[in-house]
């Protein structure tokens, strides 16, 4: 019974680190480069939406889809300002590494101007605090993130694979040249992509602010996608959802152990990572992408 | 090792035509490539001894066969050309004589050792030199450097000595330099020395690599077409080059070449391709006759 | 005038950890973002030998540095094979690591209180002559047949192996050099300081020091040190806060890499580093 417990828990925490995950994923999909900036786009969506709900006192729904909203334009400025000049000059991949790295530095250093390194919390959204299914128990706030999670990524896969854009973003990925020469508009499938990736900062930003509270250094939360990211197969989407959903119930699992509790989850993580890519390097999806041959 | 470094650095010089001209489609030496031709000679392979094999390589990307069956050998001192039209699969064979890609099946043998299977640089280091086709000199090292880093990898100090410039970098780095002047000196281009490859012409980069693929003394060396990119001219220069430096280092050669004009003068066999396989061998003249290769290769010989 | 030899010791603990950036990033092409916990774990092995065991500082100095080469060696055998995204997202993960791990050992690190009580070994000198020496020895390493092969291997890893270069064992070679040098300024800032605690050592560290060597230019060790210096030391006379500062840094670098990819020294050396360069043009 507890354990079932557990398992309900550990996957609402993996949903959120699977909007983490897919945002890393989709832009790795596309462009091959990881992309350090998201830790920093999610610190300031954490923030936006916290803004939103104490300025205009919005419920979750409503925080929820305008903070996704401006995700997405501020994606749109980072995709503009970090790496469309880089892809027009086909520059080399350290690039991009450390374009996205500053991008994310940048960011965080503005909220830390901004707001300083002040503490914040989100108001409660729910009445009830609790959710009861049977012999269940769930808070409402998990349960939210399980369902809006699970149902956001739902609609992503329908939008990848059922529709125009979502085909022009599999043909990119696969071969931009390519996809170029059939007459898909590259820098608008780009945009659309990192439109996207924003979106899903978005939520994830306004729900890890829920679960940790909100402080500058948010984003370094994007480890928990990283790892996803890593164990599912670097650039697979569907991977990165699966890495996702089992680091998150790794994690509850590991609290409930004598000896680790949360303080030193993160180790055995890491550990359990390390010896996941020596005996499956290609990861859960099993493909390695490798760089351009 | 000294020794064995100092013997191949000593070229005669001034005979940049006479090499060449025993090696015309006409005049070249008879080959016995029948099937009779056993696997590997063992290390001590006599001049005329097969030097390189390769027997039923096959390799797929996905559903599609990109070579299929491959056989085919390359014999000392030998200049042995890979022909076929684009997309034909012939540097997907070279990718796999050296390493970059694992066949799936088959094997590579180099002077009785097989080296399939074995890592990229260690088939190198076995004795796989080769050039790219769209030329990958490294840009952040100078032209010196890229030739350099050739002869680093007989080097054999340490990283402390490296470290600390202890004498033994300082012997082995000078031993370095001494060879690398010649080796620019080989293709002509010791002015050159400190330029980035960026700031070169085409064929002056063509040379740089080239030299860089001599420097390392491969037992075979694979060019993957040499002479594209270069004017008719250029061209001619570029094949009286490659037969000097051929005579002058002893040199095995598999070529990649759309240029009937290289394939014909230096060659002494040729592999023709079409969709991984092969379609058929033999001397140059044997091949120019070959209706199959004509139906095959028509239209893109003269591209 | 205690201020000034402060600020320079600083400078030149400041000058060692960007060097070793220089090494793995700027040689090897490798981004490390947990590079700032190697330099804890430099930091905290010298000081808990020290203040526990109260060993002598040159014997804990080599124990700080084995321990950050041991870490590095665990992290580098199962990422240094596969692209070079896995090194950068392993290592981000490394630094929460060693970070938890100092937290929840505080009966032998202080835990998030803090390592107090370190012997002051480091002196202006001592820092000044230690950054000197890993320049130095950055250089060799740059000039020698290792350094070639990082940036061979930086540039094209295909045509590189084809040329008999080991790309995996020179990776290591850089993370383990690199390495090496990050936990040697983490020794030095820990017996200057006197006190070290897990806060200080956060990716955004990591993250600081790869956009200094970016501003000064990927492809200079000169570059490299002149950006460590300028960058490390105005700011602290200047007092300006470390949040603005990082602010104008990242939009600075931003407009670098946007429009002189090369950084402001480009591939430019001072010429006394290039010896090597004028004994090819004595015997050319």
């Amino acid at each position: 019974m507890y354990f079932l417990q557990q398992i309900l828990n550990g996957l609402s925490l993996g949903a959120v680190y699977s909007l983490i995950a897919v945002g890393f994923a989709l832009v790795f999909n596309i462009l091959k480069f990881s992309n350090f900036s998201q830790g920093g786009l999610i610190t300031v969506c954490a923030y936006i939406g916290f803004m939103i709900t104490r300025t205009f006192g919005l419920g979750l729904g409503a925080t929820l889809a305008l903070t996704a909203l401006a995700g997405g334009v501020i994606a749109l400025l980072v995709e503009r300002v970090a790496f469309r000049r880089l892809r027009r000059k086909n520059s080399p991949l350290i690039y991009y590494f450390v374009s996205s790295i500053t991008m994310g530095i940048l960011l965080e250093n503005l909220i830390t101007i901004y707001f300083s390194s002040n503490f914040y919390a989100f108001p409660r959204f729910f009445a009830r605090s609790t959710v009861r299914f049977g012999p269940f128990f769930m808070a409402t706030t998990d349960l939210a993130m399980l369902g809006i999670s699970l149902s956001s990524l739902l609609i992503l896969m329908i939008v990848l694979y059922r529709t125009t854009f979502g085909t022009a973003i599999r043909a990119l990925s696969m071969d931009m040249n390519a996809a170029r020469l059939m007459g898909i508009n590259v820098n608008f499938a780009i945009a659309g992509t990192f439109f996207l990736v924003g979106v899903f900062a978005g939520l994830g930003g306004v729900f890890l602010g829920i679960n940790y509270t909100l402080y500058p250094q948010l984003g370094k939360l994007i480890v928990k996608g990283f790892v996803a990211s890593v164990v599912g197969g670097l650039g697979n989407i569907l991977g990165a959802v699966v890495g996702a959903i089992l680091l998150g119930l790794l994690e509850v699992i590991l609290v409930g152990v004598p000896g680790i509790g949360s303080g030193l989850s993160p180790v055995v993580v890491f550990v359990i990572l390390l010896v996941f890519l020596i005996v499956r390097p290609q990861g859960i999806a099993g493909i390695i992408v490798k760089e351009k041959v | 090792m000294q020794g064995e470094r100092n013997a191949a650095s000593t070229p005669p010089v001034g005979d940049a035509l006479a090499p060449g001209a025993g090696v015309g489609p006409g005049s070249g030496p008879s080959v016995g490539l029948g099937p009779s031709v056993g696997l590997g000679p063992g290390p001590g392979s006599g001049p005329e001894g097969v030097v390189l094999r390769a027997e039923g390589l096959d390799k797929h990307f996905g559903g599609v066969y990109a070579v299929r069956n491959l056989t085919m050998q390359v014999e000392q001192g030998h200049t042995v050309s890979l022909i076929g039209p684009n997309g034909a699969g012939k540097t997907t064979v070279f990718n796999l004589l050296s390493g970059v890609n694992p066949p799936d099946a088959g094997r590579i043998v180099l002077a009785g050792e097989e080296i399939s299977g074995m890592p990229q640089h260690q088939i190198a280091r076995a004795g796989i030199g080769r050039t790219f086709q769209n030329i990958r000199l490294f840009p952040g090292l100078d032209v010196a450097e890229n030739v350099m880093l050739s002869l680093d990898a007989r080097n054999r100090y340490h990283w402390y000595d490296g470290l600390l410039r202890l004498p033994a970098f300082h012997r082995e780095d000078r031993a370095s330099r001494d060879q690398l002047q010649e080796y620019l000196a080989a293709v002509a281009l010791e002015k050159y020395a400190h330029s980035k490859p960026a700031e070169l012409s085409y064929g002056y980069q063509r040379r740089v690599e080239l030299a860089r693929a001599l420097a390392a003394r491969p037992r075979v060396l694979l060019l993957d077409e040499p002479a594209a990119g270069l004017n008719p001219g250029e061209v001619e220069e570029f094949i009286e080059l490659l037969e000097r430096l051929k005579g002058d280092y002893n040199l095995t050669i598999l070529i990649i070449e759309h240029r009937m004009q290289v394939v014909m003068r230096m060659s002494s066999h040729v592999y023709v391709m079409n969709f991984g396989a092969l379609i058929a061998e033999g001397t140059p003249e044997q091949i120019q006759n070959d209706p199959a290769v004509v139906s095959a290769y028509i239209g893109d010989a003269h591209a | 005038m205690g201020y000034y030899l402060s600020v320079l010791t600083f400078t030149s603990i400041t000058v060692v950890a960007i060097t070793s950036i220089y090494v793995i990033t700027g040689l090897a092409g490798l981004f490390s973002l947990g590079q700032a916990a190697f330099m804890a774990v430099g930091a905290y092995t010298s000081g808990i030998l020290i203040t526990r065991l109260s060993m002598p500082f040159l014997p804990a100095v080599v124990f700080g540095i084995a321990a950050g080469m041991l870490a590095a060696f665990l992290v580098g055998i199962p990422t240094l094979k596969l692209r070079r995204d896995y090194i950068a997202l392993v290592t981000f993960g490394f630094g929460e690591a060693i970070i938890a791990i100092l937290n929840n050992t505080a009966n032998v690190t202080g835990g998030a209180m803090g390592l107090v009580g370190i012997t002051p070994y480091t002196t202006t000198p001592v820092a000044v002559g230690i950054a000197v020496l890993a320049v130095v020895l950055a250089r060799n390493f740059k000039y020698s047949r290792f350094g070639r092969q990082c940036i061979a291997v930086k540039n094209d890893e295909v045509a590189a192996a084809s040329m008999g270069v080991n790309v995996a064992g020179i990776k290591m070679m850089a993370f383990l050099f690199g390495s090496a040098l990050t936990a040697l300024a983490g020794t030095l800032y820990a017996s200057y300081t006197t006190y070290v605690e897990p806060g200080l050592f956060v990716w955004t560290l990591s993250a600081e020091w790869i956009i200094i060597v970016f501003f000064g230019g990927v492809n200079s060790l000169t570059g490299a040190v002149v950006a460590a210096v300028l960058l490390g030391t105005l700011p602290e006379i200047l007092r300006a806060t470390a949040e603005w500062r990082i602010a104008i840094y990242s939009v600075l670098v931003l407009l670098i890499i946007n429009f002189r990819p090369s950084g402001i020294f480009g591939e430019y050396e001072l010429p006394l580093w290039r010896s090597i360069a004028r004994r090819f043009r004595r015997a050319g």
